[in-house]
C-alpha cells in the first residue's frame, strides 16, 4: 500500500514536472515569436513612415497636373458642367420625340480636346467620351 | 593456506569497502549536482519570464519620431521625419588619416579632403563627418570597411512638398529645432505631441494658387507676388503664397528675399481696396446712405498734396459710384464726414492696427501714423499711410461681408463644430450692403476681370503707388485685389498682390489692380470653386439679380447705380 501510493506520487511528480516543462518550453518559444513580430512590426512601421512621405512626395498636385495633362484627356471641371439634380428635365415623351431632332436647350458642352501624342497608348481604342457634361 | 585465504579475504574485502566508499562519494556528488540542477528548473519555471521581458519588450513600441508631423486640412503630408545615418568618426580609433581621407571623399564627393583629414587627426573622441546620408551612401561607406568611422541614426526632417508650403510650414535645422514658419512658432509643440498638426491649408488650393501667381508674376514681370485665400466664417487660411520662394529641404541656399513672407511679414499700402473699409464705416455709423454722393469735380488739395482720381469722372458721384469707379476724392470725403476718431476705431476693430493673430513667427506689425492726424485719415481713406500684411487684409475683408464677425485669421484647422471666437463688429445689415457693393465693382466697375463664369464674384481693386525715398513713384506700383465668392453668400476671400507689375500689350500697358490682379483672382475662383463645392449659379438669373441688386432708391429719389 505504501509502496504503490510512493509510486504514484513520484509518477505524478514526474508528469507535473514533465508538464510544466513542455510548458514553459512553449511559452519561450511563443515569447521569441512576439518579440520578433514586435521587432517586424517595428520595422514595418517605419517602412510605412517612409512610404507616407514618398506617397506625399509622388502627389505633389504640380506633378499630378503633369502626368494628367500627358496621358489623360480629363480637363478642369468648369461651371458649365455642374447642375443640379433638380435642374434635370425629366424625360418625358415629348422630350424623348424631341431629342432625336434638336439638343436640349442647356449650355454646349465644349468639344473633346484633340487626344495628345503621349496619350495614345494609355486611352483604350473605341472608348470616345460624348458630351456627358460632368464626366469630362 | 588458511593464512593465505584470510590475508586474500582481507584484501578483498578491504578492495570491495574502498570501491563503495567511492561509490559513496560520487553518488553523493551526482545526488548534490543534480540537486542544483532541480533547484534551478524549479526556479526557472516556476518564477514567470518577468526578467527577460524586460530586455525585449512583449508590445511593439510606438514608433515616436522626434517631431510631430505635419499634414494639411485633409491629411496630406507636408512634412515629416525620416530616419537616416550620419557620419562620425573617432579619431582616436582611425589608424591613417590621410588614406582614410582620400577614400572617404572618393565616396562622398561633398566633403572636403584637407577638412575630412584635419578632422580625422583631432585629438577629440568625436567629430561629425557627414549629417543624413542617403542608404547608398551609407552602404558606399560602409564598403571602405575603414577603422574608427561608424553611423550614427538620426532624424531628418522631410517636406514632401518642397516650396508649395515653404513660407507657412518653415523649415528646421540640422538639430531638428525650427527655424521658420510653423515649425518656429509650434516648435516645443511639435517636438512634445505625438500625433500629426493638422494645418488649415489645402494643398490643392495652395497649388492652384501657386500656379497661377506663378503665371501672373511673370506676365507682368513683377517683382513678387502674394496669395492668400480665407474661409470667411472660420479665419481659417485655406491657401498662402508668397512668391518668390524656396525649397524647405534645402533653405540655406535660399537668398533672404525668397525666405520673406510676404503675407505675413510683408507690410504694404494696399490702396483702393482700404475703400471696402471707408465705405463700411461710412455705411456702419449712418454718415452715408447709398443715395448719398459727394462732389468729385475737383481734385483735393491740403498741403503739398493733391488727391485726384484714377478713373476720373469730375462730376456728383452716388456712394456706390464712388465705390465703383474707386474715386479717391468721394472717400477722403466720407472719412472726413466720419471723423478721425471713429476711424481708427473701426480700422482697430477690423484688426489693421496691431499685428496678425496668425501663427507665424514672421508677423508684420503694421506702420500706423503717429500722430493720426487728418491728412492720415484722408490718405488712408484711399489706402496709403496704413501699411498692413495681406493676410490682415483678407481677414479685415472677411469680417466686413460675413456678416460683420471678425475671426482672427489662423493657420490650425478648426473643427467644423467649434464655437466661432468670432467678435462682431459691423451690423449685420452694412454687410449685407457691402456685399451689394463688391459684386457691383466686378459686375461693372473696375473689377470686371475678376469675373469667373458660373460663380458669383464681389471684390475690389487697388493699386497703390509705392513710397521709396521721398514720396510715393508713380511707376511703381503695388496692383491688388481682394475677391468674395459666392458673392450672395460669402464662403470664401481670395487676395492678390503683385509687387511691381509692369503693363504689356494685353493692358494696353496698364498695370493696375483691375488689370492684373483682378483677373487672376478671378482665375484661381474658377479653378478653385469645383473643389470647394460651391454650387455654380445663373448669374443672370432675375432673383440673383434681384438680391444683389444696388437699391440706390432706398432712400428716395438718388439715383440707381448703373
Amino acid at each position: 500500500m505504501r509502496k504503490r501510493s510512493t509510486i504514484l506520487c513520484v509518477g505524478v511528480g514526474v508528469l507535473l514536472g514533465a508538464a510544466l516543462f513542455v510548458e514553459e518550453h512553449r511559452v519561450k518559444t511563443m515569447e521569441d515569436e512576439l518579440v520578433a513580430l514586435n521587432r517586424g512590426i517595428v520595422e514595418n512601421r517605419e517602412a510605412v513612415h517612409v512610404l507616407r512621405a514618398e506617397w506625399s512626395y509622388l502627389n505633389r498636385p504640380d506633378r499630378l497636373q503633369r502626368l494628367s495633362d500627358d496621358y489623360l484627356i480629363m480637363q478642369p471641371v468648369t461651371a458649365a458642367q455642374l447642375s443640379r439634380l433638380e435642374n434635370l428635365p425629366l424625360k418625358t415623351e415629348r422630350v424623348a420625340a424631341d431629342a432625336s431632332e434638336r439638343r436640349p436647350a442647356r449650355k454646349p458642352v465644349p468639344p473633346v480636346p484633340p487626344v495628345p501624342p503621349a496619350a495614345r497608348p494609355t486611352t483604350p481604342a473605341g472608348v470616345v467620351i460624348t458630351s456627358l457634361g460632368g464626366t469630362q | 593456506m588458511t593464512d593465505l585465504d584470510a590475508t586474500q579475504e582481507e584484501v578483498i574485502r578491504e578492495t570491495i569497502e574502498r570501491s563503495r566508499n567511492r561509490l559513496l562519494v560520487t553518488g553523493g556528488l551526482f545526488a548534490v549536482a543534480l540537486l542544483c540542477v532541480s533547484v534551478r528548473l524549479v526556479e526557472l519555471a516556476a518564477t514567470p519570464a518577468r526578467d527577460r521581458s524586460a530586455a525585449t519588450p512583449l508590445r511593439p513600441v510606438h514608433l515616436k519620431m522626434a517631431r510631430a508631423d505635419i499634414v494639411d486640412r485633409n491629411g496630406v503630408l507636408l512634412a515629416t521625419n525620416l530616419n537616416t545615418a550620419s557620419l562620425y568618426a573617432d579619431p582616436k580609433l582611425v589608424l591613417d588619416p590621410d588614406a582614410s581621407a582620400a577614400r572617404l571623399v572618393s565616396v562622398l564627393p561633398a566633403l572636403d579632403r584637407a577638412e575630412v583629414a584635419e578632422k580625422l587627426k583631432s585629438k577629440r573622441r568625436f567629430v561629425w563627418l557627414q549629417r543624413n546620408l542617403t542608404p547608398s551612401q551609407q552602404y558606399d561607406v560602409n564598403r571602405l570597411g575603414l577603422p574608427g568611422i561608424d553611423f550614427e541614426r538620426e532624424q531628418r526632417r522631410v517636406y514632401p512638398h518642397g516650396r508649395l508650403t515653404a513660407h507657412v510650414v518653415g523649415f528646421t535645422g540640422v538639430d531638428n529645432d525650427g527655424l521658420s514658419g510653423i515649425e518656429k512658432r509650434l516648435d516645443q509643440a511639435l517636438v512634445d505631441r505625438g500625433e500629426p498638426l493638422q494645418l488649415s491649408l489645402d494643398i490643392r488650393l495652395q497649388h492652384a494658387v501657386r500656379e497661377e501667381l506663378v503665371e501672373a508674376v511673370a506676365r507682368y514681370r513683377a517683382l513678387a507676388g502674394a496669395g492668400v485665400v480665407l474661409g470667411v466664417a472660420s479665419g481659417e487660411v485655406l491657401a498662402m503664397v508668397s512668391l518668390p520662394d524656396f525649397d524647405a529641404n534645402s533653405p540655406a541656399s535660399a537668398s533672404e528675399d525668397a525666405r520673406f513672407n510676404r503675407n505675413s511679414l510683408g507690410t504694404y499700402e494696399m490702396g483702393s481696396t482700404f475703400k471696402i473699409f471707408t465705405l463700411a464705416m461710412g455705411l456702419d455709423t449712418e454718415t452715408v446712405t447709398l443715395a448719398d454722393g459727394y462732389d468729385a469735380t475737383k481734385p483735393i488739395r491740403v498741403s503739398r498734396f493733391t488727391i485726384r482720381d484714377f478713373h476720373a469722372k469730375r462730376r456728383w458721384l452716388s456712394v456706390p459710384e464712388i465705390f465703383m469707379y474707386s474715386s479717391n476724392i468721394g472717400a477722403v470725403k466720407m472719412a472726413l464726414d466720419v471723423g478721425v476718431k471713429r476711424q481708427r476705431d473701426y480700422l482697430g476693430r477690423l484688426g489693421l492696427l496691431h499685428a496678425s493673430t496668425v501663427e507665424l513667427p514672421e508677423v508684420g506689425k503694421p506702420l500706423v501714423p503717429s500722430p493720426w492726424r487728418q491728412i492720415n485719415s484722408m490718405t488712408i481713406a484711399f489706402g496709403h499711410g496704413l501699411a498692413v500684411s495681406p493676410v490682415q487684409m483678407a481677414t479685415a475683408v472677411a469680417a466686413v461681408v460675413n456678416g460683420g464677425t471678425m475671426h482672427p485669421a489662423t493657420l490650425l484647422k478648426r473643427a467644423p463644430d467649434a464655437p466661432s471666437a468670432g467678435r462682431s463688429i459691423l451690423k449685420p445689415a452694412t454687410s449685407e450692403t457691402m456685399r451689394r457693393l463688391l459684386h457691383q465693382v466686378v459686375e461693372d466697375g473696375t473689377g470686371r476681370r475678376a469675373a469667373a463664369e458660373g460663380y458669383l464674384v464681389g471684390g475690389k481693386t487697388g493699386t497703390a503707388e509705392k513710397s521709396g525715398g521721398r514720396g510715393y513713384q508713380s511707376k511703381a506700383l503695388l496692383s491688388s485685389f481682394v475677391g468674395v465668392f459666392p458673392i450672395n453668400d460669402p464662403q470664401y476671400v481670395v487676395l492678390v498682390v503683385l509687387d511691381e507689375p509692369v503693363g504689356n500689350e494685353e493692358t494696353n500697358g496698364r498695370a493696375t489692380g483691375g488689370w492684373v490682379a483682378a483677373p487672376t483672382v478671378g482665375n484661381i475662383i474658377t479653378r478653385i470653386a469645383p473643389f470647394l463645392g460651391v454650387q455654380p449659379v445663373d448669374e443672370s438669373a432675375p432673383e440673383i439679380r434681384r438680391a444683389l441688386l444696388v437699391d440706390a432708391k432706398a432712400e428716395g429719389g438718388g439715383i440707381a447705380a448703373n
